[in-house]
Parts: C-alpha cells; sequence; structure tokens
C-alpha cells in the first residue's frame, strides 16, 4: 500500500539521490512543512523539474504504472504564484497512486 | 533494440515519415544513431536502428505517453528534433478559417512545446542533451498568406531560446535551423499552386531550393561535442537575417 508516509520516504530517497550525483546542491532533509517549490525552496527551478520527473520514475516502478505529476492538478498549487510544501506533495502523490 | 541503449546515442525526430525528417532520420541512422521517429502515420523507414510510433504532436496525452516509452525503452535522448510541422498552401489572414488556423498552430507550435516540455526533463534529469527545433525563413520575409505560418515558427524560435537559457546549468544546449525553401513534399505540393516557389525563390540570396543534406549537416554540427557552447542560436539558410 503506498501510503503518505512511503510517498515521504520516496521524496528523500529521490532529494538525497540527486545530492550524491550533484543535481541538487546541498542534501535536503523533507518534513512535511519542507517547500519544494517557492521563495523558501532550496531547490532551483531547474532543480524541482528535474526532482519532480524523478519522483515519476520512482512511482512507476513502485507501482507499475505510468504516473504524471500534474501540478496544477493540486488544489493548493496556484500557477501564478506557485509554492508547494512535501505534505501537498505527499497527499497528491497518494491520491495518484489510488486512481 | 534494447541491446542497442547504452552503445548507441539516441535522436527523437519528430515528422520523421517524410521530407525532411525522414532525412534527418536516414542520416543520423548512418551515423550509427539509434532512431526514434514519430509522425501521424506509419514509418516509411525499414532500419535494425530505427523504431517509429504513431504520434499526434498535438495531443499532450499521447506525447507524454510516448515519451513515457521511449524514456522506459532507451533510458536517455541524446538529441531531440522538433521537426513535425504543417506547410499549408497560403491565405491572407482575413480569408483563414479558425479551424485552418487551429490546426496549424497545434502541429506547428503546442506540438513542439509538449515534445520540448516531456524531452527536456528526461534530459535534464540525465544532465545531457542537444535540442535541435526546426523554424523557417518565413519569419524573416513577413509574406502575405504566412500569417499563421510564420508566427508559429517565429514562436518555436523564442521558445527554443528560452528554453537554451533555462537548461543552460544542466549543459543542454537549444539551437534553431531556420532554412528557406527546401525541396519536400509540401513544397512540391505548394509548388503546384501557381508561381509561389519560384517568387519565394528570387527572394533568397541564393535563389535555388536548399538541399535536406545541408540541413542534416547543421544538425550534425548542433548535435557534436563541437557545439557544445553554442546554445540559443539560428542558423539561416539560404536567406541574410
Amino acid at each position: 500500500m503506498f501510503d503518505q508516509n512511503s510517498a515521504f520516504s520516496m521524496l528523500q530517497e529521490s532529494l538525497d539521490s540527486l545530492a550524491r550525483t550533484g543535481t541538487i546542491k546541498k542534501p535536503i532533509k523533507i518534513q512535511p512543512t519542507t517547500q519544494l517549490l517557492g521563495p523558501e525552496s532550496s531547490l532551483d527551478s531547474l532543480g524541482f523539474v528535474t526532482f519532480i520527473t524523478d519522483i515519476e520514475d520512482r512511482m512507476q516502478l513502485k507501482l507499475d504504472k505510468e504516473c504524471y505529476l500534474v501540478l496544477n492538478e493540486i488544489a493548493q498549487f496556484n500557477v501564478n504564484s506557485p509554492s508547494l510544501t512535501a505534505d501537498v506533495l505527499t497527499r497528491y502523490m497518494v491520491k495518484l497512486a489510488a486512481d | 533494440m534494447n541491446e542497442l541503449n547504452s552503445a548507441h546515442p539516441v535522436a527523437v525526430i519528430t515528422g520523421a515519415s517524410r521530407g525532411l525528417g525522414k532525412s534527418l532520420a536516414q542520416y543520423f541512422l548512418d551515423k550509427d544513431y539509434v532512431v526514434v521517429g514519430c509522425s501521424r502515420g506509419e514509418g516509411t523507414i525499414e532500419h535494425k536502428n530505427y523504431q517509429h510510433y504513431k504520434v499526434d504532436v498535438g495531443n499532450e496525452a499521447e506525447v507524454r505517453s510516448w515519451v513515457r516509452n521511449v524514456k522506459n525503452t532507451y533510458k536517455k535522448v541524446d538529441l531531440l528534433i522538433c521537426n513535425a510541422g504543417l506547410v499549408r498552401s497560403a491565405l491572407l489572414l482575413s480569408m483563414t478559417p479558425s479551424d485552418e488556423m487551429e490546426s496549424i498552430v497545434r502541429t506547428n507550435y503546442i506540438g513542439v512545446f509538449y515534445v520540448l516540455r516531456e524531452i527536456s526533463k528526461v534530459m535534464a534529469l540525465r544532465g545531457s542533451g542537444r535540442i535541435i527545433t526546426i523554424s523557417s525563413t518565413m519569419t524573416l520575409l513577413h509574406e502575405e498568406g504566412t500569417a499563421v505560418y510564420s508566427a508559429t515558427k517565429a514562436a518555436v524560435t523564442e521558445t527554443t531560446k528560452v528554453l537554451a537559457k533555462e537548461l543552460a546549468p544542466r549543459g543542454i544546449t537549444c539551437n534553431v535551423i531556420a532554412p528557406a525553401m527546401m525541396w519536400t513534399d509540401s513544397s512540391e505540393a505548394l509548388s503546384k499552386g501557381g508561381d509561389w516557389q519560384k517568387r519565394m525563390l528570387e527572394k533568397q540570396v541564393f535563389p535555388r531550393l536548399i538541399e535536406t543534406d545541408e540541413i542534416c549537416h547543421i544538425a550534425d554540427f548542433f548535435a557534436s561535442a563541437k557545439s557544445s557552447a553554442i546554445t540559443g542560436q539560428v542558423i539561416y539558410i539560404g536567406m541574410v537575417a
């Protein structure tokens, strides 16, 4: 079962992997309130894109189905003032997995 | 084809079933690439390193699924050439039906946007790649009857330049090839409509049709390591910009 804890673990594994390969500049420790996108995020815009692409790959491997993280499907996501916390993203990932 | 994955560079070419796209596909197959082509119809290339997908690049869901499939199969994309595009007989803007305008915008710009967005994510994750888009010297001429076509090609050029800046931190280059009149199926069809081809050729500095090979050589340069510091550039062929 893919629950929110599984999603948090997946985010952490992805960020650790991206830090190891130098794709993101420094390690990020995930908390529910961690800003993944927005002014307080440690990820730059391209780093965020890379991170989301990696998460899609990991979800496909884990769930054995195609998963597309489409940010404007997230009710709390405002495309004109984009920001996203780990809590909001993981809830969306759980919903995607269950669909 | 999976055993080829790591050994061969992988090129993705849209609109690969005919015209310039087909020539580009054959050129890069000869250069030992694995080429993944797409078009709305069946593929027309038989080669052990060629795989064709039927994709409408103007359909977001189809593009997403196709790129995911390519990524799962080949694990990487070294080169993307966004070539798919519509060339239609020229109508004055005042006479252009909405569905004609929307069809050209969907294939020539929205389709390029979808493919660039999905493939650039694959390249960004891997931290390498070369992107080439195909524009046109029509953007320099402001020729009557090309309001929609030229606008889409100008949009492709601008989008490519912006993307070049966005992807530069990952070492990915994005460049544009803008040829003048080529001898392809589309131009052949257009030339049957009167003296249009003759008038266009007279506006070029070299008043002759551009050979697809000439475009392939420029694509080869943009794809090579020799151009790794060249990004956001437009090469106009047959016209002074």
